[in-house]
């Protein structure tokens, strides 16, 4: 694997000293790796199998991912942004649009001041009841 | 479902063959036990987790890639926390007298020459105190041209850094190892 050409080093090592500089690594590697005790192998075949079982498990990207949180705030902000100013708005209009229930009965509170209108009593119909306090405090004072 | 048993059987066995050795090397790097365990654990880790999608023939660079980047990651976070307990005073003396139970030290007996195991257990030991004095960059690079046989080009993608860099950390630590190493040349 080691090419020849394309890491001549300027270190003032030889050749042969570089040779045999890797040889020791390399025989002390092959100790390490022969003379591995049995604890660590079992640590390292648990950590294994350890790290092998998340392999089935949602992964933690979507579990925690910034794309799930955008989303949920995305959502959020459409129904207080959008949905509750326009729920809001209709319930608003409903109010404003509905026909007025206004009674074609003169109240019996008010027989004296309407007497003049009773044949006429469709205008009444326009009338809210604010209308109706505003004439009966008129008429009355 | 079969696709997924099949996955995790080739991971299995790709990480059943890489783990000794690299265990070995991320020891030999961090000159920690228990440094190397959680190394080679975080980058196993990392592989399932966000590599068993790629090719069998992708796992062998990518894994030692996550393994370097986890060696240094330690290794930062290992530098900080000593400056941290170094500026609290709470460092660890190391004790002399500490040398290993008996049975670590006792010599191995089916060995025919004892002096030549002397001479290279002495070499071996020296090498290790020498590789752990060098900067962590340096120990990498060596030892994966050393060890792995990586070419230049190799061992800076899997330290994703220059060639560059590579050649200057590996030949600067072949100077520094050489010199460490010279009464046993």
């Amino acid at each position: 694997m080691n090419d020849e050409t394309d890491d001549r080093d300027t270190s003032g090592v030889s050749d042969i000293d570089e040779k045999k500089l890797h040889h020791l690594t390399q025989q002390c590697f092959d100790k390490n790796l022969t003379e591995m005790d049995g604890k660590t192998r079992s640590v390292l075949h648990k950590r294994r199998k350890e790290a092998l079982s998340g392999l089935n498990e949602p992964s933690a990207m979507w579990k925690y991912s910034p794309i799930w949180a955008g989303l949920a705030s995305a959502a959020v902000v459409a129904i207080v942004v959008v949905l509750l100013p326009s729920h809001l708005d209709r319930s608003e209009h409903d109010t404003q649009s509905a026909p007025m229930q206004v009674s074609t009965q003169v109240p019996e509170w008010l027989p004296d001041i309407v007497e003049p209108w009773q044949e006429d009593y469709e205008m009444l119909e326009d009338l809210d009841m604010l209308t109706w306090l505003i004439l009966e405090e008129e008429f009355s004072g | 479902m079969s696709g997924d048993i099949t996955k995790k059987q080739a991971l299995d066995k790709f990480l059943a063959s890489v783990e000794r050795r690299a265990y070995v090397k991320a020891e030999m790097t961090m000159g920690n036990r228990e440094d190397a365990l959680d190394i080679v654990q975080d980058a196993m880790m990392t592989l399932v987790s966000k590599y068993s999608d790629k090719s069998n023939q992708e796992w062998g660079p990518l894994f030692n890639r996550i393994l370097h980047n986890k060696m240094t990651d330690l290794h930062r976070k290992n530098s900080v926390r000593a400056k941290v307990k170094g500026w609290l005073g709470l460092q660890k003396k190391e004790d002399p007298d500490d040398e290993g139970s008996a049975i670590e030290i006792a010599p191995d007996p089916t060995n025919p020459d004892p002096a030549k195991q002397v001479s290279e257990h002495n070499a071996m030991a020296q090498l290790v105190n020498a590789l752990q004095s060098l900067p962590l960059r340096q120990r990498q690079a060596y030892l994966l041209r050393a060890v792995d046989g990586c070419n230049v080009a190799e061992a800076a993608s899997a330290m994703g850094c220059s060639e560059g860099s590579i050649k200057t950390h590996y030949s600067r630590a072949l100077k520094a190892l050489r010199l460490k190493l010279n009464e046993h040349w």
